[in-house]
C-alpha cells in the first residue's frame, strides 16, 4: 500500500502539492488526473523520491520513503514516462535490462527476462539490437513498458505514457497495458490529462487542481457524485459527454438480452466483445434503437442489445 | 547549373594558362625575379606541343560538362578524373624538362619559383574533380600519388622550393614532427584539463564567470600577445608555447563539453534517475556518452586551431614549421614560407579528416545514427 500524509511541495514560493493524502491499495490501477501543472507528476516523483516533500511523509507498505536509499527504493519501482526516456544509446535488450542489472542478475536470468517482457508486450524478438532511433512511436513505447516492468517491481509509475502516440496506437496500447495489468495485478499510478484514456484504464481516478486531490472515486462514481463542493469543476473537467466516454468501460456482453420477435439484418450487428459507446454509435448511423449481438468469431447472432439497455445502464441496472 | 564548379575549374585552368605565369626566375635571391608566361617556360616546339595538349584537356573538361546531364554524374566524374590525371602528369613532366633550359641553369644561385599560374592550376583541378562520386575520388589520390612520384623521381629539383627542402632536410622533417606534437599535446593537455572544468560548471549549475572569464579572455586576446606576455615568467622555447597553445585549446573543449551536457534530453536524464542510477552511473553510462558527439566537435575545433597556432611558437623558439615560415619571412623568399605552409595544410585537413571520420564512428557504432 502507498499512502501520502499531508504531503506539501513547496518549488521556491510556488505549492506544486497542497496538503496532499491519499492511500493507494495494492493491485489498484489508480489514475491521478488534470490539467497540466495540477502536482499530478510531482505526486508521482514523490512516490520514487525524485521529489523530496517539503511537508508531510509518502510511506509504501508503511515504511516511510525519505528513511530509504533512494537508488535502493527506485530499482524496486517501476517507472515509464512520456518520449519513453529510452536511453538512445543502448540497444532495446539492453534498455530493458538496466535495472535488472542494476540488481546485478545473472546474465542467464537477464535474457530470459527480456525474451519474457518482450512477448509480454508484444515486440518480435528480432527488435532486441535495435536501437531506440529506428522504432516507431508504439514500438518505443512497449519498449518503455518492458523497462518499467523489467525487475517485476510490485509498483509501478506511469507518467502520461501514451501522450506521445497517435490515437490510434494508444487505444491500441492502452488496452494491451490493460490485459497485462489484470494479469499481472501491480499497484500502478498512472498520470494523465486525457480524460478518455483515465475512462479507459482507470479503478479509480483522482482528479486535482492546483495541487489539491479534489475528488477520487471509480470513474462510474465520479459521475454521479453530488454530495461534493467542487461538483462544478469536476463536471466541466470531465467534460458534458463524459457519459459517453464512461460507455465505452461497459461491455455489451454484460447487457444482452434474448433476441425479440423480430429478426433484424445481421449487418446491423455488433460483435459480444464490443463496448456500449460502440453499439450506441451503430444505433445512431443506422437509425434504429435495438441492434443485434453476434459472436466475437463469426456473424451467429447470440441476442440482441436495446438503446434503453444502454441508458439504464448507467443506474447499474442489469435487465 | 549542371557541373558549374568543374566547368570553372576548367576555365581557370586554362586562363591560368593563357594570362598568369608559369615561373619566377631570379639569378640569386637579392634581385627581383621575372615572370615567364607558360608559352615562354616551355618555349621548345615539343613544349608547344605540350601546351596544346594541356588546352585542349582543359576544353575537353569544360564541354564534357555540357554533354554530360545529372544521370551521367557517375561519367562525367571518371572522364574529369582521367583528364586531370594526365594533365597533371603532363605538366609536372613539362616543369621538370623546362627547367633544365639553359637560362634557369646558368647561375648556380638562381631561384626558380613556381609561378602564380601554376598553384591557380593547382586550384582549378580540385575545383573540376570536386563533385565527384565516391568511386572517381580514387582519383585525387592518383595525383597525389603522381605529385610524390615526381617529386621524390628528382625530376623536379631544379625548382627552388625543392632546393629549399633539400638544404634543409635534416631539419625538416623533424620540425613537421615537433609542430604536429606540440599541438596535438597542447590539445591533449586541453582535453584533461577541459572535460573536467566543464564537467565541473555544468554540475554545479551555476555560471561560473570568472572560470569562463579567464577562458573568453584566452579567446579575446591576440595569441601573440599572450605569448609575449607569458615569456616573461617562462622564458623562451616549448613551455610557453605549450601554455599558450594549451589555454587555447580549453576554451572550445570546455564549451562543448558544457553545451553537450546540456543538449543530453532531459527526459533520458529522469529516466535513468527514476530507474535507481546513482548520480555517478547516470553521467558515466548517460550524459557523458550522449554528450559526446558534441565534446569531439569541440576537439575537433581545438586541434585545427591549435595547428594554426603553432606556427607562433616558431617565433620564441619554439620550434615547428613557424620558424621555417618566419625564416622565410625575414629572408623574403616566398619557396621557403610555402614550404613551411604546405605541411601545415595537409596536416590541417589530415586531422580534421580523422576528427571527422572518429566523429562519425562514434555516431554509427556507439548511438545508432545513420547519417
Amino acid at each position: 500500500m502507498i499512502e501520502f500524509s499531508n504531503v506539501t511541495k513547496k518549488y521556491d514560493e510556488i505549492e506544486a502539492l497542497r496538503n496532499f493524502s491519499l492511500k493507494i491499495s495494492d493491485g489498484e490501477l489508480l489514475i491521478l488526473l488534470g490539467p497540466s501543472g495540477c502536482g499530478k507528476s510531482t505526486a508521482l516523483k514523490l512516490i520514487n523520491a525524485l521529489v523530496k516533500p517539503t511537508e508531510g511523509e509518502v510511506y509504501i507498505d508503511g515504511e516511510s520513503v525519505a528513511s530509504k536509499s533512494p537508488e535502493e527504493l527506485r530499482r524496486g519501482i517501476g517507472y515509464a514516462i512520456q518520449n519513453m526516456g529510452l536511453f538512445p544509446h543502448y540497444s532495446v535488450e539492453n534498455n530493458i535490462s538496466i535495472v535488472p542489472k542494476l540488481l546485478k542478475w545473472s546474465k542467464i536470468d537477464i535474457e530470459k527476462r527480456v525474451d519474457e517482457l518482450m512477448d509480454l508486450v508484444g515486440l518480435q524478438r528480432n527488435f532486441k539490437n535495435k536501437l531506440p532511433g529506428e522504432l516507431s512511436g508504439g514500438e518505443g513505447q512497449r519498449v518503455g513498458v518492458a523497462r518499467a516492468l523489467a525487475a517485476d517491481p510490485k509498483i509501478l509509475l506511469m507518467d502520461e505514457p501514451f501522450g506521445s502516440l497517435d490515437p490510434l496506437n494508444r487505444i491500441r496500447l492502452q488496452n494491451e497495458f490493460l490485459k497485462i495489468q489484470r494479469h499481472l495485478k501491480k499497484t500502478v499510478i498512472f498520470v494523465t490529462h486525457d480524460v478518455e484514456e483515465a475512462v479507459r484504464l482507470a479503478d479509480r481516478i483522482v482528479i486535482m487542481r492546483l495541487g489539491e486531490l479534489i475528488v477520487s472515486g471509480t470513474p462510474e462514481q465520479l459521475m454521479t457524485n453530488k454530495s461534493s463542493e467542487e461538483r462544478n469543476y469536476i463536471s466541466e473537467f470531465l467534460g458534458s459527454e463524459y457519459s459517453l466516454k464512461l460507455l465505452s468501460r461497459l461491455n455489451v456482453e454484460k447487457y444482452i438480452r434474448t433476441l425479440g420477435v423480430e429478426k433484424f439484418d445481421p449487418e446491423t450487428a455488433v460483435k459480444l466483445d464490443s463496448n456500449l459507446t460502440q453499439a450506441l454509435s451503430m444505433m445512431v448511423s443506422k437509425g434504429v434503437d435495438r441492434i443485434n449481438v453476434c459472436e466475437n468469431d463469426s456473424e451467429d447472432i447470440v441476442g440482441e442489445i436495446r438503446i434503453w439497455d444502454i441508458i439504464s445502464a448507467y443506474k447499474g441496472d442489469k435487465i | 547549373m549542371r557541373f558549374a564548379l568543374s566547368k570553372i575549374g576548367s576555365v581557370i585552368m586554362l586562363l591560368s594558362l593563357f594570362l598568369l605565369s608559369a615561373v619566377v626566375y631570379s639569378p640569386n635571391r637579392i634581385v627581383t625575379g621575372k615572370e615567364y608566361s607558360f608559352l615562354e617556360y616551355f618555349r621548345t616546339s615539343s613544349g608547344i606541343v605540350v601546351f596544346v595538349v594541356l588546352c585542349i584537356i582543359c576544353i575537353g573538361i569544360f564541354v564534357f560538362g555540357f554533354i554530360c546531364d545529372e544521370k551521367k554524374h557517375k561519367i562525367h566524374s571518371h572522364v574529369v578524373g582521367i583528364f586531370s590525371v594526365a594533365f597533371l602528369f603532363i605538366l609536372l613532366f613539362q616543369y621538370g624538362l623546362a627547367s633544365q633550359n639553359i637560362i634557369f641553369s646558368e647561375f648556380s644561385y638562381g631561384r626558380l619559383s613556381l609561378g602564380g599560374g601554376f598553384w591557380l592550376i593547382i586550384l582549378g583541378i580540385i575545383m573540376a574533380n570536386w563533385g565527384s562520386t565516391n568511386t572517381a575520388r580514387g582519383y585525387f589520390f592518383v595525383m597525389i600519388s603522381i605529385t610524390i612520384g615526381f617529386l621524390v623521381s628528382g625530376h623536379l629539383n631544379s625548382l627552388s622550393i625543392l632546393k629549399e627542402l633539400f638544404s634543409r632536410s635534416d631539419t625538416f622533417l623533424e620540425q613537421i614532427i615537433r609542430h604536429f606534437w606540440l599541438a596535438c599535446s597542447a590539445v591533449a593537455a586541453g582535453i584533461v584539463l577541459g572535460i573536467p572544468i566543464g564537467v565541473y560548471i555544468f554540475r554545479s549549475n551555476k555560471p561560473h564567470k570568472a572560470i569562463l572569464f579567464v577562458l573568453n579572455l584566452g579567446q579575446t586576446l591576440p595569441t601573440l600577445a599572450l605569448l609575449g606576455l607569458l615569456l616573461i615568467p617562462l622564458g623562451i622555447g616549448f613551455a610557453p608555447a605549450f601554455v599558450v597553445l594549451t589555454i587555447y585549446a580549453l576554451f572550445p573543449i570546455v564549451h562543448n563539453t558544457i553545451s553537450g551536457l546540456k543538449l543530453v534530453d532531459s527526459e533520458v536524464v529522469t529516466a535513468a534517475k527514476g530507474m535507481g542510477m546513482s548520480p555517478g552511473q547516470v553521467f558515466m553510462k548517460v550524459q557523458f556518452p550522449l554528450a559526446m558527439p558534441v565534446l569531439l566537435g569541440g576537439m575537433r575545433t581545438a586541434l585545427s586551431q591549435a595547428i594554426g597556432n603553432t606556427i607562433l611558437a616558431g617565433l620564441i623558439g619554439g620550434g615547428g614549421m613557424g620558424s621555417i615560415i618566419f625564416l622565410g619571412l625575414a629572408q623574403s623568399s616566398p619557396d621557403l614560407i610555402l614550404l613551411g605552409i604546405i605541411p601545415i595544410v595537409i596536416m590541417t585537413f589530415l586531422l580534421d579528416f580523422a576528427m571527422v571520420y572518429i566523429q562519425q564512428l562514434y555516431q554509427r557504432y556507439y548511438l545508432g545514427v545513420v547519417s
